[in-house]
């Protein structure tokens, strides 16, 4: 059964749409009186997900509101036509849907999974290594849904894969689905919607506003003093465009990134403020990890970029093999370029050491 | 070879490629969705390549074949809405996964007794070329890689791996694989189905990652430094399998030189020895912490790379990767040999004997010979050759030819 209250857990499903599709709601309906709670919402949706990175929740009751908000926050974000928004929108919203979904019976992820998404899936139920696999999920979707995790657990090669199917517990499955969830928002995102209903101005222009402030007042899209982008390695270089550019990007990948950028010479706030435009970006954990890999916080250790063999594993290393020429060391390959020697800066490196694994830096 | 005997080379290999095309080509297979299909041509003589042409039929192709005659002929295992426009304009539908496994990627240890390597200085030596010149230090060596038998049947073993593993690991079915000889040094693998048709670039570096155990972590498969529990059994899906297999391979036929190589300290090799079969045993029993223990932490860690090592496939990550590569037409000629690239019978590839089934001619030639190594061809042996000339069968004389250490004796 997929009641009302599971319609509101999951309103970009195929159960809700069509639900939605039966109201036959018209967009000119939103303008009138009684539907003012509902844009409200929608607009709470937008502004959660902008300023905290997260929707709020819904008050027992409200299922319907909740529901509906859904297709109306997706205009408006539509309508905001700012990607690095949308992609935050798109990331609360998924992130949302996991935290149901993880804590969902079986039957109801095997049927987002699969109703919703077209994921193949077959119910497993084996137990290895102390792990209850519950399912299993065809290997070409599970390459989909992970091209853009980068943790080593999602490696294909470090998953039980059998006759093309890969095994998966629940959560693990949920966290695929999460994946689902954010790229279609974003591909509902990108077909822009022509025009802008004159009741739904003063909204948007708001969110705007917002969007505005929050990405600070300047556009970070010069590179910092001190940097010199050409000598970058193809690696840092992917991960630093990716983060101007707002894309997530791993654990590992910002630990990379930031160490090699202090390595280069950065402060900081200029660090930070590369991470700006970043779908999760959340202030105060930038801060915090950042200071963290200065040796500001935490064990005093100030640490040094991971190694090619290091980032290969993370599945960081993007060039050909022998692109970089030989080369063991991000750090080293910048140095190079720039004609440095490799003398210790002052700053201090002498505290050095080796990289932490990706779970205990953060 | 001067400029008269290189050309009379030319004019040599030519005549023989134009007869094996104007005469069938029986062999020739022509690519599925062949209208949608880039090809790619080398010539004789010529050193730029013919790129984005398209052919509408099968008939087309081979008639360009026949008029044309070129020396190498590739076509895309992309297929594209326009074939012919530039790289930008094709629009890709879709590429096969495609597998390239090179003996001279192998290490096999017949490369230190074939191939060859020269300095513009005119130092020579053989094998695998050094880094720079021992005489003059100059650097980017000339290396000439030849091949034989014994390195081919290593490119064969690691084919047939390749197979094993997209069969139960990935599900592919044998009607969906095609398995080709290059002509050369190796082995191609076509895998057309609709599932890998659609796979992007970062997807398909995940299956050679898998493939070549590339950003393994021993631990997610059960094979963890410390912790209780059975270890996997080689009968286990996946990797955790193949790695238990290959672990017990190690433990059953490794002896001191060889678990040496692996990285093994001289503590940990000894008793390994020393405790072989009932080390052997419990690991099939699933007790596998007497190992480990008896190993050390830095000796596990070597034996796991080592079983990684013998259980993944060695295949260019390139080749499958490139989402745009052009690979050799099937049932043409290699320019580098004469040889056809000839497509393997899934069910015969243990009894593809490549020198045999790859010579396209019959007859006899007769070439001089500058130098060449010794060589084995279907069975029968030929050479060493040094400044002589010779009658051979036509195959071997136009590879010796094409490898340009021969050029056609004149009366």
């Amino acid at each position: 059964m997929f009641g009302k209250i599971d319609l509101a857990k999951y309103p970009f499903s195929a159960e809700a749409a069509e639900y939605i599709k039966s109201k036959g709601l018209m967009l000119e309906d939103l303008a009138s009186q009684e539907f003012r709670p509902i844009l409200a919402k929608a607009e709470e949706r937008a502004r959660g997900a902008m300023l905290e990175g997260r929707i709020p929740e819904w008050r027992r009751g409200e299922e319907e509101m909740e529901i509906i908000s859904y297709p109306i926050a997706l205009m408006l974000m539509s309508l905001v036509r700012d990607q690095g928004v949308q992609r935050r929108f798109a990331l609360a919203e998924a992130k949302r849907a996991y935290g149901f979904l993880r804590e969902d019976s079986s039957e109801k992820i095997l049927r987002i999974g699969e109703g919703t998404f077209g994921m193949r899936i077959r119910t497993a139920g084996e137990s290895r290594s102390n792990r209850f696999y519950e399912f299993e999920l065809y290997f070409a979707d599970y390459l989909k849904d992970t091209a853009s995790l980068r943790h080593g657990k999602w490696k294909l090669c470090n998953r039980i894969l059998s006759s093309g199917w890969v095994s998966l517990t629940r959560e693990e499955l949920a966290r695929l689905i999460q994946e689902e969830v954010y790229r279609r928002i974003l591909e509902r995102l990108s077909t822009p919607i022509d025009g802008e209903p004159e009741f739904l101005k003063p909204i948007v222009s708001g969110l705007r506003g917002l969007a505005e402030s929050a990405r600070g007042t300047a556009e970070y899209l010069e590179a910092p003093k001190g940097l010199i982008l050409e000598a970058m390695p193809p690696c840092i270089k992917s991960l630093y465009e990716g983060a101007i550019h707002g894309r997530n990007i791993s654990h590992m990948g910002r630990f990379a990134l930031t160490a090699f950028l202090a390595g280069a010479g950065l402060g900081e706030e200029d660090i930070i403020r590369v991470f700006q435009s970043s779908a999760d970006f959340d202030g105060r954990k930038t801060k915090y990890q950042v200071e963290h890999i200065f040796g500001l916080r935490g064990s005093r250790i100030r640490y040094k970029p991971p190694k090619c063999d290091t980032m290969r594993t993370h599945g960081l290393c993007v060039g050909p093999e022998g692109e970089c020429g030989g080369i063991r060391h991000p750090m080293a390959y910048y140095e190079r370029r720039l004609g440095m020697r490799r003398t210790r800066r002052a700053g201090g490196t002498e505290a050095v050491k080796a990289t932490p694994s990706p779970d205990r830096d953060g | 070879m001067d400029e008269r005997k290189r050309a009379l080379s030319i004019s040599f290999a030519k005549r023989k490629f134009g007869e094996y095309y104007a005469r069938g080509p029986t062999q020739l297979r022509v690519p599925s969705e062949l209208a949608r299909r880039e090809f790619g041509f080398l010539f004789f003589g010529e050193k730029f390549m013919l790129r984005h042409k398209g052919f509408s039929s099968g008939e087309e192709l081979i008639a360009f074949l026949r008029e044309r005659v070129p020396s190498d002929a590739y076509h895309s295992t992309a297929i594209y809405r326009d074939p012919e426009a530039e790289m930008e304009r094709k629009g890709w539908l879709g590429a096969e996964l495609c597998f390239d496994i090179d003996a001279d990627r192998l290490d096999a240890p017949c490369k230190f007794e074939h191939d060859r390597w020269a300095c513009a200085c005119g130092a020579t030596g053989s094998g695998p070329a050094p880094r720079a010149c021992p005489k003059c230090g100059a650097e980017g060596l000339r290396e000439e890689a030849w091949m034989c038998e014994s390195c081919l049947e290593r490119a064969r073993d690691e084919l047939m791996k390749l197979m094993e593993i997209l069969h139960s690991d990935f599900g592919m079915t044998q009607s969906e694989m095609s398995a080709y000889f290059s002509g050369h040094r190796g082995y191609h693998l076509h895998v057309r189905s609709e599932e890998v048709l659609k796979l992007g670039e970062s997807e398909r570096r995940e299956i050679v990652d898998y493939l070549m155990g590339i950003g393994m972590d021993p631990s997610a498969h059960g094979f963890a430094a410390s912790g209780g529990g059975p270890t996997p059994s080689p009968l286990s899906p996946g990797w955790a399998g193949r790695l238990s297999k290959a672990i017990s391979e190690i433990l059953a036929r490794f002896d001191e030189e060889g678990l040496r190589a692996l990285g093994l300290a001289p503590k940990a090799i000894k008793a390994i020895v020393e405790g072989r079969d009932s080390l052997l045993r419990d690991w099939l029993d699933g007790r596998g912490w007497g190992l480990r223990r008896r190993a050390g932490s830095k000796g596990w860690e070597a034996i796991l790379r080592g079983a990684i090592k013998l259980a993944s496939v060695n295949i260019d990550a390139v080749v499958t990767t490139d989402l745009h590569r052009l690979i050799r037409l099937p049932g043409s000629l290699n320019g580098k040999t004469g040889l056809m690239v000839i497509p393997l019978g899934i069910e015969r590839v243990e009894d593809f004997e490549p020198f045999l089934d790859a010579a396209a001619f019959d007859g006899e030639e007769r070439i001089h010979v500058i130098e060449a190594p010794k060589l084995k061809l279907g069975g029968q042996s030929f050479g060493p050759y040094e400044d002589e000339t010779v009658d051979l069968p036509a195959s071997v004389a136009l590879l010796l030819v094409c490898k340009g250490k021969a050029y056609p004796a004149v009366d």
